[in-house]
């Protein structure tokens, strides 16, 4: 155990009480990407919350960009801007919206919220990478469902093609998107085999173990080819009625519901 | 005008290693001089538009300059949502190089003509738009792009328009560049189509010693202060553009005086509606679709008419 899991508690916690109050949609989506995250921030990638824009940092790329809720909170919990800031989400006037906006906040990389835009704008970020420094990485976090749009193929061409070993591309496969599962929607599967026809390392991780995906990273910090993680994961992870329900796409949890959440959270193992 | 804007930008690469050129698939003939210059400034993503803008873009958001160059629509239209996210709102470095302006690639089809994109891109936030009409400006706006961040569309002809200006030229944003010295009234213009004009108000000047001054807009998206005074103080002014009118370069201007509440009578020239699908030359369509040369011609002398007595010091 690496100690995080209790900063993934905090960050599901985070995302609850969010959602909640902003009466916001996608706390599924945000809570299947918690552990992706959190390892990325708090473990794998370079990342100096005190200089965000070093210019020797790895970037990480939130391509899911409904998956704001996550993401805002694992930067604030990192210590990117004050937690508190974090009550104000998705609050006329504030910092924090719906889908990821970038230039309000420190840490962000890009505007992201429509879908199949994080991967190219990382296969430029990695060229560039390539360019200036042997060292620095680029993580682009995808969904599942992410991987119907043709420009996330163009890109996986692209990368392949030239060749960015420091590329990573974690798609969060929680197996369920906007209306039912991803396989009955636009079947997806093999996933792994087309990733790797299109000439990535591939790799399928368990998505919720931080230990795992670390090690994981660690272990293709010098590949040849870009590398893309299938982390299986449980959409609306550690909240039992929420999880793997489509409806957790839109609903925002009720007082009610939270309290339970939140024991629930706080309870699991 | 597009090998002379490739020579001028092999010259910047030559000093700027930050100038990377980014070409989708497109480009036989012209690009490859700088790809075989700078390898390492050139990258061929293929026939995929929509990464190739995110692909610019994350190039730019490390520092990088990054031109992205195909044709017609292809770097505008076909990926309109990644110009507008990651280049235009994230206020991105990129310049997009977009062949083929107006009617230029003619006989090749409507899929081919870029006679929208610019009311697309000037819909956008932080997007200059730059529409050279002859080579000595496209060359030019190479020279001004090398101290000017943000995000830029430039519409170049396809090749062999003809010169406007006898020698090289300075670009000054947001400022025309008077291309034909006439004597009546003020017309404004952008890209190919300029040359047009000009080879219309000769011929009226030959007859009838009444034709406009003629006045190039590269920016033609912009006007600088005094421009826009100096405009908003004309009785008439014309516009002329090879795009749709609704959104174009004269509703660029309309929207401008109308904004200043000037009383400047405006007269545009465009393409003509409902657009028809017509296989031909861009000559052959520009008759066919309201740009033909007696469009021209009537559209020069009645500016001219409305402009008489005035004098148009800027």
């Amino acid at each position: 155990m690496s100690g995080l899991e209790e900063v993934a508690k905090q960050v599901r916690a985070d995302v609850l009480q969010m959602c909640h109050t902003s009466h916001a949609a996608h706390v599924g989506s945000s809570l299947s990407c918690v552990d992706i995250l959190v390892t990325l921030y708090y473990q794998s990638a370079r990342v100096d919350p005190a200089a965000p824009t070093a210019r020797d940092r790895d970037v990480i790329i939130v391509s899911k960009g409904h998956a704001a809720a996550a993401y805002y909170a694992v930067l604030a919990n990192r210590g990117f801007f004050s937690r508190s800031i974090l009550s104000n989400y998705c609050q006329d006037g504030q910092l924090l919206g719906g889908h990821v906006t970038s230039g309000l906040i420190p840490g962000v990389e890009l505007s992201t919220g429509s879908l199949g835009h994080g991967l190219p704008f990382g296969v430029g970020v990695a060229i560039a990478q390539s360019l200036t420094s042997g060292h620095r990485r680029t993580f682009v976090l995808v969904s599942d469902g992410e991987c119907d749009e043709g420009s996330t193929w163009e890109a996986a061409l692209q990368a392949a093609h030239f060749r960015l070993g420091n590329l990573v591309v974690l798609i969060d496969r929680n197996r369920l998107q906007s209306l039912k599962d991803t396989e009955s929607t636009m079947r997806l599967e093999p996933l792994r085999e087309k990733w790797m026809s299109f000439g990535w390392e591939v790799v399928t991780v368990d998505g919720h173990a931080i230990d795992q995906i670390s090690a994981c990273l660690e272990q293709l910090r010098d590949s040849t080819k870009p590398t893309v993680l299938i982390c299986e994961t449980v959409k609306g992870k550690g909240v039992s009625f929420m999880e793997n329900q489509v409806e957790w796409h839109y609903k925002s949890p009720s007082s009610t519901e939270l309290a339970q959440a939140l024991i629930e959270i706080n309870h699991e193992e | 005008m597009r090998n002379e804007f490739v020579a001028a930008l092999e010259e910047q690469a030559r000093n700027d290693e930050r100038i990377i050129l980014i070409v989708g698939d497109l480009g036989f003939g012209v690009v490859d001089s700088f790809a075989n210059l700078f390898p390492s400034q050139f990258y061929n993503v293929g026939v995929a538009e929509q990464s190739m803008i995110g692909i610019a873009a994350g190039l730019a958001s490390e520092g990088f300059r990054p031109f992205v160059y195909s044709i017609g629509n292809f770097p505008s239209m076909r990926c309109l949502e990644q110009i507008r996210i990651e280049v235009a709102y994230e206020n991105s470095d990129v310049c997009i190089v977009s062949v083929g302006a107006g009617l230029s690639y003619g006989t090749l089809g409507y899929t081919h003509h870029a006679i929208e994109d610019y009311a697309c891109m000037s819909a956008l936030p932080n997007m200059s738009i730059i529409t050279p009409a002859d080579a000595f400006e496209a060359a030019a706006f190479v020279e001004w792009h090398s101290s000017c961040n943000g995000p830029k569309y430039l519409r170049l002809g396809r090749g062999g328009e003809p010169n406007l200006h006898t020698g090289p030229v300075k670009l000054k944003e947001g400022q025309p560049l008077l291309v034909y010295e006439g004597t009546s009234g003020v017309v404004l213009s952008c890209g190919a189509l300029t040359s047009d004009l000009v080879r219309e108000a000769i011929e009226i000047d030959d007859k009838f010693g009444n034709s406009p001054h003629i006045f190039s807009c590269p920016f033609s998206n912009s006007f600088d202060q005094n421009t826009l005074d100096w405009i908003a103080r004309l009785k008439c002014v014309g516009v002329a553009d090879e795009s749709v009118s609704r959104g174009g370069f004269g509703s660029f201007v309309r929207e401008r005086l109308a904004g200043m509440k000037a009383n400047t009578q405006t007269i545009c020239l465009s393409l003509n509606e409902p657009l028809v699908k017509a296989v031909g030359s861009r000559g052959y369509l520009l008759e066919r679709m309201g740009l033909g040369t007696s469009e021209i011609r009537n559209f020069l002398l009645e500016v001219s008419r409305r402009s008489i007595g005035e004098s148009i010091l800027r």
